[in-house]
């Protein structure tokens, strides 16, 4: 029977199973393969060792400035886009009436997708006739470049990803539900104001959420990759690189910009496959990272704390 | 809640839908069983055979012998009539042939992307328009050689294109694909505001050299703060067009070279080319604040699209392909303004007008299951069956023996017959002038590093013989290694 049981089991299973073999692990270890080779799709990977990965890190020109923009980015849009995302799931926890439309309107721009999106930006942040620039003008302010600017085209990607906050904030509000009420009343009947209640039931019972939403975020950040190819293609460039083009002085070259301009663009498949490997050693390792130090900061309830 | 789900058990209802699922899954995944061969069609009877045989004879081919050839295009869906236009144009010449047009390819990605992807799984179309340098392409065996095809063809025969468009397609005697079009640059401007100014507007009057470009320009220039009201004529904005198409013209303006495709061997360092460099960022200087950040943020000034300076009454003047007059953006402008156009002039060390080659280039993939329709489709298109490209957008073609007298649609509509024809003329002589390009081994490579590098002159991080010496090294390495790893 209980053989019977873990039979059906694995057949129900069996579908994830043979999808996450086929689309997940076997272009994994492709990608390792073709990693150590010259190969450009078209013909036979020839073997060549870590000559690719001796290239990326002592003769790429642009490894440093990719690493730069996308470390750049990552910095600020994840912790910006945390506090932004829990501020804005704290004021969707009220009972008030018609929360659940704004709810909806807060989480609708997640929806859209990554290309539509940075059109639409593209549009806003336009430095001739955009709606920021026209706004910037009404209040006194100087017009800005945005993505023709090489200064402030990294910012403009930053602002562009808090407009998608809506989903972690939606995780956010589901950690803020899951907090008992009878701690903020027992608080409350102590005396504690509302920073209080913030700092020492709040905060701590979300660290879960938040330690999600940061792993989530740090992962989605070092390979940013949709808006700066737009963007950068639309942005002033001296490429005619179209989207990997790198906008205004290689100010919007992320690392995964470059990674898709070896492999479709030069056909060095080898290595933007050495690229990608180094990309996912980093990301592992930071997650590593948080996931070690997490015992020291995430609160789960019923647990002792570390 | 109830357990079951009719007389069974939830548990067991779920265990069947699983497997049923599961077996789904498997069952699409599987090959697919070839069609079952028609059962052949028993023979007439003598008696009657006789008529229906001569009737069958000479009645074009049944729908199972026509040959079915795939055909991908970079250009989008608005394209799509005229494509199946110009298909119909060759299955009219070629009734075997059952061409089907996908404008845009079948999506899924971006097009070239797309079409790598088919020709390495090896069911790729059997002709493609591509964007893309078709040598640095064909080099990767993505292309299939054509010059047998050419040698024995009706109208694609070697000598029937223009040689610098052909030579765009060809690597030391190879040829990669053929040119549909072959797009020219040169300078348009406002000669309406000309006039205002008390400046001749005639072509025959406009400036023949840098030097009284610059000096003409100057007189149109306005600031207003940090915001560019009005500006003559601003030909160094980093754009998608100037590394692949604008710098090697200029360049060869003043008497250099960037790419010299005989040679097989870049000399973008050259001491012509960073007079180039020193000479923009001087006219930046005298005339522009000295700032390209503050140039591209008060407008669009370098091409001719419907946000350009130059439709918005902005800049005098700006340099751009001969495409962009059938586009009916510019109707507005032209009803109420004269347009003018004039050859790019020398530079202080240059003596000969030249333009470049902007492309369309058609091509037969490798592994195409029908590379013989394929190339017919090629041979088409760039031939005899470009007319209804050509009458709707003002592509120059790259046959020699495309009438003159043919007008594109929007060149009409938008400037009158007189006036279409005189410009057709103009374009279809400046056309003369054109550079190959595209045509080198790491083209992808070297308008992404040559791009980069002019952006940094431009912006003033790096002096310009510091950068063209950077992007010549970068550059010229890269050659070497590509054609090493390509046996070439």
């Amino acid at each position: 029977m209980r053989r019977q049981q873990n039979l059906m089991g694995w057949l129900f299973v069996l579908p994830w199973v043979i999808g996450i073999i086929v689309f997940r692990a076997y272009p994994i270890i492709a990608s390792f393969f073709f990693s150590f080779t010259k190969y450009n799709i078209l013909k036979p990977p020839v073997w060549i060792g870590v000559s690719n990965y001796v290239t990326l890190f002592t003769k790429e020109p642009l490894l440093e400035t990719t690493v730069i923009n996308t470390l750049y980015y990552a910095l600020i849009s994840v912790p910006l886009g945390l506090l932004l995302a829990l501020g804005v799931a704290m004021l969707m926890n009220q009972n008030l009436r018609g929360i659940g439309f704004y709810r909806t309107i807060y989480y609708l721009p997640s929806l859209v997708p990554p290309v539509a999106g940075t059109l639409l930006w593209l549009l806003i942040l336009n430095p001739g006739n955009g709606l920021m620039n026209s706004l910037l003008e009404t209040l006194g302010l100087p017009r800005l470049g945005w993505f023709t600017s090489p200064v402030w085209s990294k910012p403009a990607l930053i602002l562009m990803s808090l407009w998608g906050i809506g989903g972690a904030a939606l995780i956010f509000l589901g950690g803020l539900k899951e907090i008992p009420t009878a701690y903020y009343e027992a608080a409350e009947i102590d005396g504690a104001n509302s920073l209080r209640r913030f700092r020492h039931i709040t905060l701590p019972l979300l660290t879960p959420t938040i330690f999600f939403n940061l792993v989530m975020g740090i992962i989605g950040s070092f390979q940013v990759f949709t808006s700066a190819y737009i963007a950068g293609g639309a942005g002033a460039g001296g490429s005619g690189a179209g989207g990997t083009s790198g906008g205004p002085l290689n100010s919007m070259l992320m690392y995964m910009v470059l990674l898709f301009r070896y492999a479709f663009r030069y056909y060095s498949m080898g290595y933007a496959s050495a690229m990608a490997v180094v990309l996912f050693l980093v990301i592992l390792a930071l997650t590593l990272v948080l996931v070690r130090t997490s015992g020291g900061w995430v609160f789960y309830e019923g647990a002792p704390r570390q | 809640m109830s357990l079951k789900v009719g007389k069974y058990s939830r548990r067991e209802f779920l265990m069947v839908a699983g497997g049923a699922a599961v077996g789904g899954l498997l069952a699409a995944c599987a090959p697919q069983a070839p069609a079952p061969a028609e059962p052949e069609a028993e023979e007439p009877a003598e008696e009657m055979a006789e008529e229906p045989e001569e009737e069958a004879m000479e009645e074009a081919p049944a729908e199972a012998e026509r040959i079915p050839v795939a055909y991908w295009s970079a250009w989008t869906a608005n394209h799509q009539d005229v494509l199946e236009r110009m298909a119909g144009v060759c299955m009219e010449r070629h009734p075997e042939l059952d061409v089907t047009v996908t404008a845009g390819g079948p999506g899924g990605g971006d097009f070239h992307e797309v079409l790598l992807a088919r020709i390495s799984a090896g069911n790729p179309p059997d002709v493609a328009t591509i964007w893309t340098g078709p040598v640095s392409f064909g080099l990767t065996g993505a292309l299939t050689p054509l010059d047998e095809y050419m040698s024995v063809a009706e109208f694609a025969l070697p000598d029937a294109f223009f040689e610098g468009s052909l030579q765009c397609c060809q690597f030391r005697g190879t040829t990669y694909s053929l040119p549909h079009s072959n797009q020219a640059a040169a300078i348009l401007y406002n000669a309406t505001w000309f006039e205002e100014m008390g400046l001749s507007p005639d072509p025959e009057d406009f400036p023949t050299t840098w030097d009284d470009l610059r000096a003409l320009s100057a007189q149109f220039v306005e600031w207003e703060d940090d915001i560019l009201n009005k500006a003559g004529f601003i030909p160094f904005m980093p754009n998608e067009y100037t590394a692949q198409w604008l710098l090697e013209i200029w360049f060869q303006l003043n008497g250099g070279i960037g790419y010299d495709f005989e040679n097989v061997e870049y000399s973008i360092d050259s001491e012509e080319n960073a007079e180039v460099m020193e000479y923009w960022l001087s006219w930046m200087d005298e005339q522009y604040q000295g700032d390209v950040d503050k140039i591209a943020a008060s407008g669009n000034w370098s091409d001719l699209n419907e946000e350009s300076g130059l439709l918005l009454g902005q800049a005098a003047m700006v340099q751009a392909g001969q495409w962009t007059l059938s586009y009916e953006f510019v109707n507005e402008f032209v009803t109420n303004n004269r347009m003018e156009m004039a050859k790019l002039p020398v530079g202080p060390s240059g003596s000969t007008p030249v333009t470049g080659s902007w492309p369309n280039y058609m091509c037969v993939p490798t592994g195409a299951a029908e590379p013989d329709g394929g190339f017919l489709m090629c041979e088409a298109f760039c031939t005899y069956g470009n007319r209804p490209w050509y009458e709707e957008v003002f592509d120059l073609p790259s046959w020699k023996d495309f009438p003159y007298d043919v007008l594109s649609a929007g060149v009409l509509a938008n400037f009158g017959e007189e006036r279409a024809l005189e410009i057709t003329r103009w374009w279809f002589d400046v056309r003369e002038d054109s550079y190959p390009q595209w045509n080198s081994p790491v083209q992808e490579f070297a308008d992404d590093t040559l791009g980069a590098t002019f952006d940094q002159i431009m912006h003033k991080v790096v002096s310009p013989v510091e950068g063209l010496a950077q992007a010549q090294e970068a550059i010229q390495a890269q050659l070497e290694q590509v054609l090493t790893a390509a046996e070439v």
